[in-house]
């Protein structure tokens, strides 16, 4: 974080921290949505992490990449709102036992394409968002997945083999 | 599909997104939305200690004017259940097979976004929410096995130390919002929730 010596550290923290969101907003809300499924909820969750990041942004700004953080954070709580309405869709779903609810579908940047990437494995569509949407390298997908770049690659690859046989048999959007 | 077929849905979604998202806008709300949450957290703060004030005066006037045996608002509110939920700015990790957690910077660090809740143990509404104050520390951390709760695995369990008016707030981790892969160390951002007691 290079800045002129003369300026007050909290101004140069603060504009950082400006910089900092003005690039990676657009791109939480696209991971998100990616993952989610959701344009509201996605607006929300990259709102909720850039949050969180301005909150402890002393600490966070120090980091050799805040970057990754705040996308392990996002991906995080696309999870948990993930598993939040299914919960909810099961709780209202109690009566129809065995049946499984598909999640509530907002927005309009919709399509079979993100639908099926949303199907497969966490694992799978979390590498697949933030290499195709994010535009991250396997080895910047490893860092923030916290797992090996072969793995990586192994999710990307299975991922792809789903999708793109699952969009074979009924067409791409 | 190939490769240049995922890539061009990427780049589309984005595109749409960028071209929708007004980032600008976003952020002025982000700083209203500090500011906004400094003016709450005084007036949680006040509205907290008039809280504390009322139930002394209902406890007070219980002693002297309910009968001994009828349930009233006082004992309702006195058994209340305490939740703090808090988010982990460190990865912690649980090892199944040696029982120990394990983490960065020694669990000393959470965001100052963490809060307490009061849970009326009826109804499960909250009734009463406040920040928890900076420089709260989880003070330990051992693995717990959580039987009782939603979550059949094991977790680590936390006790909240100094920062915090009510001692030894030693609690477990529940399945709300907690880690949704139990023993993975990709736990920044999770939101986790104490129970005051623990062993609800």
């Amino acid at each position: 974080m290079a800045g002129r010596s003369d300026e007050p550290q909290v101004v140069r923290a603060v504009a950082d921290y400006d910089d900092f969101y003005l690039r990676e907003f657009p791109r939480m809300v696209a991971v998100a949505y990616g993952l989610s499924g959701s344009r509201w909820a996605a607006e929300e969750l990259a709102q909720e992490a850039l949050m969180r990041a301005y909150n402890n942004w002393s600490k966070i700004a120090t980091y050799e990449k805040p970057g990754a953080w705040l996308r392990r954070v996002t991906i995080n709580l696309a999870t948990s709102e993930a598993r939040r309405r299914i919960s909810e869709a099961k709780a209202l779903a109690l009566a129809a036992v065995g049946q499984r609810t598909p999640l509530e579908a907002h927005g309009d940047i919709e399509g079979a394409f993100w639908d099926q990437v949303r199907m497969l494995p966490r694992r799978q569509r979390e590498a697949i968002v933030l290499h195709y949407v994010d535009g991250l390298s396997i080895s910047e997908i490893s860092e923030v997945l916290d797992v090996a770049e072969s793995t990586v690659r192994t999710h990307l690859q299975r991922g792809r083999d789903t999708v793109t046989a699952a969009l074979g048999e009924g067409g791409e959007a | 599909m190939n490769h240049d077929d995922f890539t061009r849905h990427g780049t589309d979604l984005l595109q749409r997104v960028q071209q929708q998202v007004d980032a600008p806008k976003r952020l002025r709300q982000l700083g209203g939305r500090q500011r906004n949450t400094r003016v709450a957290f005084a007036a949680v703060a006040a509205a907290v200690v008039l809280f504390v004030a009322l139930l002394g005066g209902l406890w007070w006037l219980s002693d002297d004017i309910a009968p001994a045996d009828q349930p009233g608002t006082t004992t309702t509110l006195r058994a209340l259940p305490v939740e703090a939920s808090i988010v982990l700015l460190s990865q912690f990790t649980v090892d199944e097979a040696t029982g120990t957690c394990s983490g960065e910077g020694d669990f000393t660090i959470f965001v100052a976004a963490s809060e307490v809740r009061f849970v009326d143990e009826l109804s499960l509404n909250i009734v009463e929410t406040f920040q928890l104050p900076e420089g709260s520390v989880i003070g330990a951390a051992e693995v717990a096995r959580l039987g009782g709760s939603p979550v059949s695995s094991d977790a680590c369990r936390f006790s909240l130390s100094t920062g915090f008016a009510i001692d030894d707030f030693d609690g477990r981790i529940l399945d709300a919002g907690f880690d949704p892969d139990p023993g993975s160390d990709v736990n920044i951002g999770q939101r986790i929730t104490f129970f005051y007691g623990g062993d609800q």
